[in-house]
């Protein structure tokens, strides 16, 4: 349903060994707050890829990274074969901000109250200067139809606390919409907003990825959402990636032990508490973390080398890649990856 | 027996612009060590309705009209000093933000001397501790932490404490409401499970409030459905785990995306949930309705019995 005819093999963006860590604690002791580390995937043009993870695992602050709202500590991202991070190592320039634009988890937070919806998105046009300012009010109008917020007219002279929480989103995705980006980072787009209406949005995103090939980054703790929307899934555990599959092979054969707890604990139909999870309780250790495996606390098969070393990838087939032993013995050595 | 039995509740919130109804003759009960799950979406009324029946709303809520009996006594008429004693000690409740529900300044064992002297004033320090230490082994809790101030503390950990703090002087009824949505998944689940653990040793029931409909499905023993201040379905889970019969229930069942079987269309309810300042007229629902007749936009169905224990709020499917 998601449009997975469109053939992908033209690579739009590629995040290489990206990490950030913070100093965290008093001055006597510090801290090192790993909040993503090592982390290395692409995404091609069109394409959707989801990162899945608890809180803490540095889903959010990756999809910050890469629209460039804080700074990496390590690592390159490139667009279009061109590593932003050296070539604009300050914030951004226009360009890159044009083209990779986000869409933020709470609708009632990104828009500000005392502008109208015309204002929110004749901002980016008059920044980036996409538009002539006389063909300005047309193109609000069409990118209001495009989001499913019609008709056009009742909207656009509005204020924000005039809408419900979905109608906002909508405006939220429409200034996304309104540079003509490549890429857009949408953070728990749908987790704030009511059951009934999360689907309409996950339908938006679908439907403008098949028609203006616009590609997604799509954070969220929902795996059936992810599974619904993406083509791929990324699943994070303590800021690194440890496993990335096609979302029909990762829902159906999760291979890395925090995947399978995951898919394990997602509520589902003709589900039951009863049954026990596939992993020990915990959380995420990202403050001064110990060698090896950050999964390896919890796993139910941990052993001797998963807490000395971190594993590498080890590469199964159809791109499928897992970070863990019980697949191989890819060893790897601190910052080695792919 | 029934534990608690709320008739025919409605509760208005007083604003400005009039009075807004947001709890709509409101009716169910709740049995001994049974699990009542109440589902909706944002204001649907279900926590309101759940506040309303423990006496905790404050203006501008205003119980409307109804009555809410517990055990036989009419809560509704319960002075100051009979409400206070029956709150913790009866009926507890956890709310969704744990961050929230326990005081920043005190340290964990001040949450719970507090709580149980003002029950218990008897009991010596030593004793209240000990109680507490063990109240925090149940819900999984290494007791060292009751020296350790809630921001020292995971989300999850918080949320087991604040638990741990409503089963304090053993209540038959708790009610929570959304306790873990702000929780991940693998947290929600550890934490309910342990609930329902308890819940089997201790004999207490549940009223669960949550929007999640699938995850009570796997847990609760009666479920109802509300929408827009009105319960449009109750009955037992297994009419729930068939997919219901509401056309609202319905939707919502087909809303939500599943992880396993084939990858559907996205399938959302039309339209999005009413203003209840100006709610639609007949069936709140039908605006929104794909089997809304003629006289679903003029008549508001009552809830009406349509099998054992099942109850339904629908002209056309009750017809049926």
């Amino acid at each position: 349903m998601s449009g997975r005819e469109i053939k992908m093999t033209d690579k739009l963006l590629d995040i290489q060994h990206l990490g950030v860590r913070f100093e965290i604690g008093s001055m006597f002791h510090k801290s090192g707050l790993r909040a993503v580390h090592d982390v290395s995937f692409s995404v091609d043009r069109g394409e959707i890829v989801a990162l899945v993870g608890e809180s803490g695992s540095g889903k959010s602050t990756i999809a910050r990274l890469i629209c460039r709202l804080e700074k990496p500590t390590s690592g390159r991202i490139v667009l279009d074969g061109k590593d932003v991070l050296t070539s604009e190592p300050g914030a951004a320039g226009k360009e890159y901000r044009r083209r990779v634009q986000m869409i933020f988890q709470d609708p009632f937070g990104s828009l500000n109250p005392v502008h109208t919806i015309a204002y929110h998105l004749a901002r980016p046009m008059q920044i980036h200067q996409t538009i002539d300012s006389k063909d300005r009010r047309s193109r609000i109008l069409q990118l209001l139809n495009t989001v499913g917020l019609r008709p056009a007219e009742d909207y656009i002279d509005k204020f924000p606390h005039s809408l419900s929480g979905g109608q906002r989103q909508r405006v939220a995705i429409a200034r996304a919409l309104a540079t003509g980006p490549d890429l857009i980072c949408a953070d728990e787009p749908t987790s704030m907003l009511d059951v009934s209406i999360r689907v309409d949005i996950l339908q938006l995103l679908t439907d403008l990825r098949n028609e203006q090939k616009t590609a997604f980054i799509f954070v969220t703790h929902d795996l059936a959402a992810a599974r619904q929307l993406a083509d791929r899934i990324l699943v994070l555990y303590a800021g690194q990636l440890v496993e990335e599959a096609t979302s029909d092979e990762l829902i159906a054969t999760p291979k890395h032990p925090y995947a399978r707890l995951l898919l394990a604990a997602a509520p589902q139909k003709g589900g039951s508490l009863e049954t026990p999870l596939p992993a020990k309780p915990g959380t995420p250790q990202n403050v001064d973390p110990e060698p090896g495996c950050p999964f390896s606390e919890r796993c139910n098969e941990v052993m001797e080398m998963c807490r000395q070393k971190t594993p590498g990838w080890t590469f199964l087939e159809n791109n499928r890649r897992v970070r863990c032993y019980l697949y191989g013995d890819a060893l790897a050595t601190e910052g080695d990856d792919t | 027996m029934n534990l608690l039995r709320v008739e025919n509740l409605k509760v208005d919130y007083l604003t400005p612009d009039g009075v807004l109804q947001a709890v709509d003759n409101v009716s169910f009960e709740i049995k001994q060590g049974e699990i009542l799950g109440l589902v909706g979406e944002s204001g649907s009324g279900k926590s309101t309705a759940a506040m309303a029946a423990m006496r905790i709303l404050g203006p501008p809520a205003l119980i409307a009209g109804g009555r809410v009996i517990f055990k036989e006594r009419d809560v509704l008429k319960m002075t100051a000093e009979e409400l206070r004693r029956w709150h913790w000690q009866d009926v507890s409740i956890v709310m969704q933000s744990a961050l929230n529900a326990l005081n920043p300044v005190l340290v964990i064992q001040e949450h719970f001397v507090d709580t149980i002297n003002a029950h218990c004033p008897e009991q010596s320090n030593g004793e209240v501790l000990e109680r507490a230490a063990k109240l925090l082994k149940m819900v999984d809790i290494d007791p060292r932490y009751l020296k350790s101030y809630p921001h020292e503390l995971s989300g999850g950990m918080r949320q087991r404490i604040v638990i741990a703090l409503a089963l304090a002087l053993y209540p038959q009824l708790l009610i929570m409401d959304e306790p873990t949505t702000a929780l991940d998944v693998v947290v929600e689940r550890e934490i309910i499970k342990r609930v329902l653990q308890l819940q089997k040793e201790m004999g207490f029931a549940i009223l669960f409030i949550t929007h999640d409909l699938s995850l009570l499905l796997e847990f609760a023993t009666q479920l109802g459905v509300l929408y827009a201040g009105r319960l449009v379905e109750i009955g037992p889970v297994e009419v729930f785990r068939r997919g219901g019969v509401h056309p609202y229930t319905q939707g919502l069942f087909q809303a939500v995306p599943q992880l396993h079987g084939a990858r559907e269309a996205f399938k959302s309810i039309p339209g999005s949930p009413p203003s209840m300042k100006n709610p639609p007229p007949g069936c709140r629902f039908h605006p929104r309705c794909p089997l809304a007749e003629e006289r679903c936009s003029k008549e508001q169905p009552e809830l009406k019995q349509i099998a054992q224990e099942h109850q339904l709020a629908c002209h056309v499917r009750s017809r049926d």
